[in-house]
């Protein structure tokens, strides 16, 4: 993947607002789809790089999408700060969770931490349903006015997709090149032989607990834009669910890349539109999906599609 | 000769058995050190102290001076003493290069620690590439560590141990499994890293190889050193051939 497709995406993206319009066949549901993508996809990238990159899966991400979301959602609304420094402190206080709950859960591997993502992910959820003066309860933050895009005449619907896309894109440059960063790298190595790791001099632990702040700061990310995409805040975006979605759009795609946390997440939320009028056998048709994907391509359709070419060398230069 | 590395009385038990038995050692900078001893002897739990990577029951280690008894892993390395293993133990999923650059961490204050893991990249790099270049696996930097030959297995193993600021390479039977052309060829490399500086342990089994290129050999027998000195003076001394080849008794049919 070089220069031309991440252009042609970037274009794709910038054009996306008129070709919907000029397509005319239901705009607004459309814009809304193409603008919940980028937030789904940086929710699957935060995935990418505690499980992928690091080996360690966490069905708990959607608390730090909580954490995210509610720290904007209460910046933006009631304290009435700009949106983009309110989506910053969102970012921040993950960052901040993530830090508190990294050290003791980066003690534990394999199904150990995986419990404890669970347990942690539950918290979060209990907590915003049930500490009311806070969070609003079920019935969550409401009325959060979008930034003022008229101002600078574009309609609101087209300014917040366009920041959506923003972080978008910007998120996997970010993963990109955390990838490629000797904390990225070292992470890998953990995740290949950890005694080896440490044998050789790399801080296990600090290691780990960077790239567990990085995982919930990008899940942060994506909780924080959600509260800009529909305007409210409400528990039940935060429910296990979410949390066990992102694995699923990792595992479709591939765990340990970037092309694969976006080819995942975009086949799931086609699939999901498709069999929306099926609601009570999504969940069944997905577990199939991920069955099938599990036993037949291990590696994700985008693993599986690169160990079928040549492998092209990722720090050759 | 001044010793780098010093083990004075160092003791490790696994339950009531006595795996190495206050063993003392020295490792001299610029000098090769071999560990023989038969099967069971205790050199590889006295590499895994020396590694950090088993915490001994007593006695000392000192490294340039410094007390390092008990340090983690990670910090042993740091400090200088680096290590291969008996099975390589590489980054399998990662390139040639990526698997040494990770070994370049010398970072001893945690603010530079942050700023090198973030944006040292081009400086690791171009040190990995050095190395590579060294161990003569710079034309298979770009491949998947996992595609390499058997014999190019340990050559990149031990790139990654000389990466940081190797005072100490400790080679846990480096020419295991391989043919002889690859053990000649391994035995030219590690006379080029004596003369690079560092000081080379090593466990081996092949004899050849030890008598050869050390400078010194200990001998250990059940946790115990039985011998210690030239190669010339181990290979005759009673108590190794009574540890190799039995006592005279069972030695007549």
């Amino acid at each position: 993947m070089r220069w031309a497709p991440r252009l042609l995406a970037v274009g794709a993206v910038a054009a996306a607002p008129w070709l919907i319009s000029a397509l005319g066949w239901r705009p607004s549901y459309l814009l809304q789809l193409a603008g919940l993508l980028p937030i789904l996809i940086v929710a699957a990238l935060s995935e990418t790089i505690i499980a992928g990159f690091g080996g360690q899966v966490s069905v708990g991400q959607a608390g730090f999408m909580a954490v995210g979301a509610y720290t904007t959602g209460l910046l933006a609304g009631s304290a009435a700060w700009p949106w983009v420094a309110s989506i910053g402190a969102g970012v921040l206080a993950s960052i901040a969770v993530a830090a508190l709950v990294g050290v003791p859960a980066l003690r534990l591997r394999g199904p150990y931490f995986v419990m404890a993502s669970l347990a942690f992910g539950g918290i979060a959820y209990v907590v915003a349903t049930n500490w009311i003066e806070v969070t609003g309860g079920p019935g969550g933050l409401r009325n959060l006015a979008p930034p003022a895009f008229e101002r600078v005449g574009l309609h609101p619907d087209v300014g917040v997709f366009y920041m959506l896309w923003i972080a978008g894109f910007g998120t996997v440059g970010l993963v990109a090149w955390f990838r490629d960063t000797p904390l990225g790298r070292s992470l890998l190595a953990v995740r290949e032989d950890e005694l080896a790791a440490a044998a050789v001099g790399v801080h296990v632990a600090l290691v780990k607990s960077l790239s567990f702040m990085m995982s919930g700061a990008i899940a942060g990310l994506a909780g924080a834009l959600l509260p800009l995409f529909v305007g409210l805040v409400t528990p039940d975006a935060f429910s296990i669910n979410q949390s066990l979605l992102i694995l699923t759009q990792v595992l479709i795609g591939g765990i340990d890349r970037i092309r694969g946390a976006i080819v995942g997440t975009v086949l799931l939320l086609v699939v999901g539109e498709l069999l929306r009028d099926f609601a009570e056998f999504q969940l069944l048709i997905y577990g199939l999906v991920m069955l099938g994907v599990i036993l037949f391509f291990p590696r994700g359709l985008v693993g599986e599609l690169l160990a079928r070419r040549p492998a092209r060398a990722r720090m050759a230069g | 000769m001044s010793a780098v590395l010093e083990v004075r009385g160092l003791v490790k038990r696994f339950g009531g058995l006595v795996a190495v038995d206050s063993l003392d050692l020295d490792v001299a900078a610029g000098q090769i050190t071999s560990l023989i001893g038969p099967n069971g002897a205790g050199k590889t739990t006295v590499f895994n102290m020396l590694s950090g990577i088993t915490r001994p029951d007593a006695g000392r280690i000192r490294l340039a001076g410094a007390d390092v008894t008990g340090a983690a892993s990670w910090r042993m390395a740091r400090a200088g003493v680096c290590r291969t293993f008996q099975n390589p133990r590489l980054f399998w999923n990662l390139t040639v290069l990526e698997n040494v650059a990770v070994a370049i961490q010398r970072e001893r204050s945690l603010a530079g620690e942050l700023v090198a893991l973030l944006f040292a990249e081009r400086r690791y790099a171009e040190e990995a590439r050095e190395l590579l270049a060294f161990v003569g696996l710079a034309d298979r930097a770009a491949e998947l560590a996992s595609s390499l030959p058997y014999g190019h297995l340990r050559r990149l193993e031990l790139a990654r141990a000389l990466a940081g600021t190797a005072q100490v390479v400790m080679l846990d039977e480096p020419v295991a499994g391989m043919n002889p052309a690859e053990v000649d060829d391994l035995m030219r490399l590690l006379e080029a890293i004596r003369r690079r500086g560092p000081a080379l342990f090593l466990i081996e089994h092949n004899m050849r190889v030890v008598l050869d290129i050390s400078d010194r050999v200990t001998v250990l027998n059940f946790g115990r050193k039985i011998a210690e000195g030239t190669p010339a003076h181990v290979r005759t001394h009673p108590a190794v051939v009574e540890a190799y080849l039995g006592g005279a008794r069972e030695a007549t049919p």
